[in-house]
């Protein structure tokens, strides 16, 4: 009733008053983003109780390398489509490397089909993963910050079963995708962290720019293949890896 | 869902608090039959494809104060339940409809750029399947600041293990209030009246900043200094002993320590208060405090002079050097003049790599007591009263400067060292005069006495530590070494006359005893050691110890007579003693710790060899004792889930006698009360058990503590007493083997809001018992004493407002075996009130009131009856409310009188001291405060 008067009051009081503050979206654009990935952590996912003689790669590593790997990669958007592409980056000495450290996809998200095509290249093969966009519960949160001068919503997610991810978008970029097959939110993700496999995704740039629809165009290489057939692929490869197994599933997977 | 409160300005413009929580904890097969079921009410009532569209959500976003349609503001609908994310769209021309949703409850979010989020609750169901929420109003937030304050409801108090953690955010205080105001609305914490912070029943010794010590963790000067709004977060938790820190080796002693987490925004600054009064009767105060803070450096100064007893910024400084004025310690009883001032500064450099923090204070007290005494001695089968005026005046000054420095010196090294130093002096006169009746009457005794004397101390000491951490995680091995050294000089004169009745109570005999009296005391302590600390496996880790300790100390204290035949230079040896002491301790150590997910538990034992060689100058005899101590302690604990927890504790010690059991000094200050040594004491042995159980429910914000003990002591060293014929005692201790000393105590706390009013309660009730055993003219007495102390709290604070109250009744039952006809139980009560509030133009008032009864019974004839009423009201200025004008009453009622009542080794006694009474004062004080601009702000305050 409080509600109900208070309206009244508002529609008698203000109804001469008509500034509109409206504001300017972008529809557009190209977004750049930074991939940091904990190399300590990850490589020392590579020691496993019965994988013990990686012990002293890891012991190496972590006096000789750094702890973080930064990647670049950049996301081209329109109103209807988004294509994320990898920059090209040094590769990690094959005693440390693992799925989660490096940039295995150029994925383009048809959002108004809800069809996705992901050309992902592991143990020198390559596959063009045709699938429809994929699905992630979110509960969005209350918390905020700002990423790359726009301010941020977190949203806390599960995707594939089992995996934890938080994100933080924007409601002033209505577009509902993200860096990798992140998406499914009411505006842009500029920052992604998956806490438990030691990789964020933030957003360093965003520049409004027309783009043609030439430029997002899906990519075309590699064995046809759906999300099913792809899980089976990525199976036969990875049993030899014992308990290491799982996570190289997900980084393969993400 | 209570919280939510139906006004409009706040629930429409706040997230719901089901958002607050981030844990994802998805329910998905809860999710499925969720929607099995959903779709078999949906077969049977409706038609399957109808149901698709028609469950819709609709409205206009408009913006509040221009009436415009906003365009492209996001839409979001959750569901209630969990709020995870169902549909999203964007308004077009204000307005904006989502379709295809399934029956339930949900929640609609608009935001918009600037402007502040909506939030609303609707529900979809099959008579309700579409809902229209009709024009949604946003609110520009900069317009939205100025007329409500949005403030999330934050999980108050989180149970870490042994830690208890306040979030300092949900606990509402004044404008420029301190720590202590903060720390006194905390559930389970109390500050008395002398200033001692007490947390469920544990006196807390240390407070931390940061984690840093800040003016040598003295707790009144941290919660008097830094302010409230600067604490971010407030933990409770027990530290290991400065002993055990410095050799590693566990002891089972437990220091309540609290720490201080300041906010990130609140790291560096300036602030500080000075404060001046003047009142009736000459009585003044002045206080002054400055602090600069930075992440890397922090300096503070302060300095306070006063003759209003302000148990604030000199009390306990008093208390932790054992000063012994009775000023402070017991609710400030005496007249005292107090002065000191301190300056604390420490600093991080080199990526925090060392740290120096460095303390010195200065104090001055000046003491003058009035009390009288009355004590009842039983014997067997009698007993005999004795009264007792006595006055004395003390000035009492020290410094005290202590240097700490720590450093790694590399990835694996750490070496710590802390200098410490302190003189002081202490002047005193005094005089008392007594007289002892028997039990039927007739007077036994009558004394006056006239002391005075002063003494000089210097104490220095000194204490390194050394550690080295290996490859493997948790092995370590550290060196520890330390020395001190104290010399304590002083001489005294005591003139005492002694009148000694016969039983018709005629005058049978006299004594007069007049002499001088210099004494010297000096020892010098060397200690030096090592530990071992290492990890079995995961779960397991051990350490072990040794540490050796060589103590010399020299204490002579020589009585020379004065009397007319007697030239001034001849010893009276009886009372004259000269011991040289030499004792070596060897100290072997071993802890083993288990910790897995929710279990901790550890257990330690600790032996200490220990030769006592003692040498009697005077007369050339020599003692020699060996003595073997043990120190066996465990400790178990179990985190039941995350808001509770249970642990249990044990604790074993061998306590070697004291010296001065084992061979007094001899003395003939009191002549009525002598103690002689008895050589022959073995150690005692005390076990100790104790337990804790904590529950706490974030979301109501209430909990129950339990926590209690059991003391029991084999061989326990007591202290008898020879009444003779002329009403002298003579004491000396011995080990008692036919029974077995014990103590226990019970603390039970429940707490929790008041849902209307919103005020927290806490009911509380403590138990303390025991049972004590000495002889008495070579009979077993036996003293049973138990008190039980109900309590209710109730309080709230409020930015504008705050009230406390406290009532509980006391009963205390005290019997001693001796005297079965006469026990001292005791009935009492007492009740508090404190408020404050503000008033219109910037003035504030407010009160504390406190009332006393204490019953009359078998050995005291009087009943104790006092009410304390203080009262303020003054006005504040500035719009930081910094500047504050107030005029005080103290003790409006002119009722306080010092009064006390004990009960010890089958005495009974109660006195009443001089007290500082009813005053006036008017007095002036400016706060102030300037942070640096905020690094990350604070979400949801």
């Amino acid at each position: 009733m409080k509600v109900f008067l208070f309206f009244i009051g508002i529609c008698l009081l203000q109804e001469t008053a008509s500034m509109a503050q409206n504001r300017h979206f972008i529809t557009s654009g190209i977004i750049e983003f930074e991939r940091t990935v904990n190399m300590f952590a990850l490589v020392k996912k590579k020691v496993t109780k019965t994988t013990m003689e990686n012990k002293p790669y890891y012991e190496k590593y972590l006096q000789t390398e750094p702890q973080f790997r930064k990647l670049n990669s950049v996301l081209i958007f329109d109103a209807d489509a988004t294509l994320f592409t990898p920059r090209p980056s040094e590769n990690v000495h094959w005693w440390y490397d693992t799925p989660m450290a490096n940039q295995l996809n150029i994925v383009f998200s048809d959002l108004k089909g809800r069809k996705s095509t992901i050309q992902k290249e592991f143990y020198e093969r390559t596959f063009l993963v045709t699938d429809s966009i994929r699905k992630i519960k979110w509960k969005i949160t209350e918390e905020t910050r700002e990423i790359a001068g726009y301010k941020c919503r977190r949203a806390n997610g599960i995707m594939l079963d089992s995996i934890y991810v938080v994100a933080f978008y924007t409601d002033e970029i209505h577009i509902s995708g993200g860096p990798e097959s992140f998406n499914g939110l009411p505006g842009m993700i500029l920052g992604v962290a998956v806490p438990h496999e030691n990789v964020t995704w933030f957003a360093t740039k965003v520049t409004e720019k027309a783009i043609e629809s030439k430029a997002i165009e899906p990519p075309k290489k590699g064995r046809q293949v759906n999300n099913k057939e792809l899980y089976d692929e990525i199976m036969k490869a990875i049993v030899i890896h014992g308990d290491y197994a799982v996570t190289v599933l997900k980084g393969l997977l993400l | 869902m209570k919280y939510r409160c139906f006004c409009y300005t706040t629930s429409r413009f706040r997230i719901s608090d089901d958002l607050c929580n981030l844990y994802i904890v998805f329910t998905k097969y809860a999710l499925m039959k969720f929607k099995i079921a959903v779709f078999i009410i949906c077969c049977c009532f409706t038609l399957p494809a109808f149901t698709q569209n028609h469950y819709t959500v609709k409205g206009v976003v408009i913006d509040t104060a221009s009436g415009s349609k906003i365009t492209d503001a996001t839409v979001t609908v959750l569901s209630e339940k969990d709020s995870i994310l169902q549909k999203f769209t964007y308004s077009n021309k204000g307005s904006f409809e989502i379709n295809n949703l399934q029956p339930g409850k949900f929640l609609l979010m608009v935001t918009y750029p600037d402007y502040a989020d909506f939030v609303e609750h609707f529900t979809l169901d099959e008579a309700h399947p579409e809902y229209s929420f009709g024009n949604i109003g946003m609110i520009l937030k900069s317009k939205l600041l100025n007329e409500v304050i949005i403030k999330s409801k934050v999980a108050a108090i989180k149970i870490k293990g042994d830690t208890t953690e306040f979030n300092a955010a949900a606990y509402a205080t004044q404008k420029n209030a301190k720590v202590d105001d903060l720390l006194k609305q905390l559930p389970g914490m109390k500050i008395n009246q002398s200033g001692a912070i007490i947390f469920q029943g544990e006196e807390v010794s240390k407070i931390l900043v940061d984690g840093e010590e800040f003016f040598s963790d003295d707790p009144a000067l941290v919660s008097k200094t830094v302010r409230a709004d600067m604490v971010s977060k407030v933990q409770v938790y027990d530290q290991k002993s400065e002993q055990a820190k410095l050799t590693g080796m566990e002891d089972g002693v437990k220091v309540k320590t609290i720490n201080i987490v300041l906010r990130e925004d609140k790291r560096k600054g300036l602030f500080g208060k000075a404060e001046g009064g003047y009142g009736t009767d000459d009585y003044y105060m002045g206080q002054a405090a400055l602090s600069k803070f930075s992440p890397k450096e922090k300096i503070s100064a302060y300095g306070n002079m006063g003759n209003i007893g302000q148990s604030g910024l000199n009390g306990a400084a008093a208390n932790k050097f054992s000063i012994g004025s009775a000023a402070f310690s017991f609710g400030g009883f005496g007249l005292p003049v107090a002065r000191d001032g301190g300056i604390h500064y420490d600093r991080k450099w080199n990526k925090d790599k060392q740290s120096v923090n460095g303390n010195y204070n200065i104090n001055r007290l000046k003491t003058e007591d009035r009390s009288s005494a009355l004590v009842q001695n039983n014997l067997p089968g009698n007993f005999n009263t004795s009264i007792r005026n006595s006055g004395s005046n003390y000035v009492f000054n020290s410094q005290v400067a202590d240097l700490n420095f720590k450093s790694k010196i590399d990835s694996v090294s750490d070496l710590s060292m802390q200098i410490r130093g302190s003189a002081s002096n202490r002047q005193s006169v005094g005089f008392s005069n007594g007289s002892t009746m028997r039990g039927n009457g007739v007077l036994l005794n009558e004394s006056d006495r006239i002391s005075s004397g002063s003494s000089e101390n210097q104490n220095a000491s000194l204490s390194m530590n050394y550690t080295r951490r290996f490859k493997k995680k948790g092995r370590s091995l550290s060196a520890n070494a330390a020395s001190s050294y104290g010399e304590s000089e002083g001489e005294s004169s005591l003139i005492s006359d002694l009148r000694y009745y016969n039983a018709q109570g005629l005058l049978d005999s006299t004594s007069r005893i007049d002499q001088y009296k210099p004494g010297f005391s000096r020892s010098r302590n060397l200690s030096g050691g090592f530990s071992y600390t290492d990890v079995l496996s995961k779960t397991l880790s051990m350490s072990a110890g040794y540490n050796f300790s060589a103590a010399n100390s020299k204490d002579e204290q020589r009585a020379f007579d004065r009397s007319a035949a007697l030239p001034d230079n001849v010893l009276d040896s009886a009372f004259s003693s000269d011991f040289r002491l030499k004792t070596l301790t060897g100290n072997y150590n071993a802890a083993l710790t288990y910790s897995k997910d929710k279990v901790y538990a550890n257990a330690a034992i600790n032996v200490a060899d220990i030769s006592y060689r003692q040498h009697d100058e005077l007369q050339g005899t020599q003692l020699n004792r060996d003595f073997t101590n043990w120190l066996p302690n465990a400790t178990f604990r179990y985190q039941l889930n995350k808001a509770a927890s249970l642990s249990f504790a044990y604790n074993g010690e061998s306590r070697q006698p004291q010296a001065s059991q084992l061979q007094p000094l001899r003395q003939n200050s009191d002549p009525l009360n002598i103690y002689l040594g008895n050589p022959d004491l073995k150690p005692e042995f005390s076990n100790r058990f104790s337990y804790n159980y904590r529950v706490y429910q974030p979301t109501q914000d209430r909990g129950i503590n339990f926590r209690g003990n059991y003391l029991t002591t084999f061989d326990a060293i007591v202290s008898n007493r020879m009444t003779d014929s002329a009403g002298a005692n003579i004491y000396q201790s011995s080990n008692l083997s036919s029974a077995r000393p014990s103590s226990w105590n019970i603390y039970t706390e429940f707490y929790g809001h008041a849902t209307k009013l919103d005020f927290i309660v806490s009911i509380n009730l403590t138990v303390n018992g025991y049972t004590s055993f000495n002889y008495i003219n070579n009979q077993l007495n036996k003293s049973k004493r138990v008190s039980y102390a109900p309590q209710l709290d109730i309080w709230k604070n409020k930015g504008t407002y705050s009230y406390s109250f406290s009532i509980g009744p006391n009963y205390t039952t005290g019997s001693s075996s001796l005297q079965k006809a006469i026990n001292n139980n005791t009935r009492g009560f007492f009740t508090s009130l404190n408020y404050y509030t503000k008033l219109p133009l910037n003035f504030f008032m407010g009160s504390d009131i406190n009332y006393k009864y204490t019953a009359k019974n078998q050995v005291f004839d009087r009943s104790f009856e006092q009410l304390l009423i203080k009262s303020y009201v003054g006005k504040t200025f500035l719009k930081s409310e910094g500047l504050k004008v107030t005029l005080s009453g103290n003790d409006l009622l002119n009722q306080n009188s010092g009064y006390s009542r004990y009960s010890s080794d089958g005495n009974f006694s109660e006195s009443r001291s001089a007290t500082i009474k009813r005053y006036f004062m008017f007095s002036l004080s400016w706060d102030f405060s300037k942070f640096g601009k905020s690094l990350q702000p604070q979400q949801g305050s």
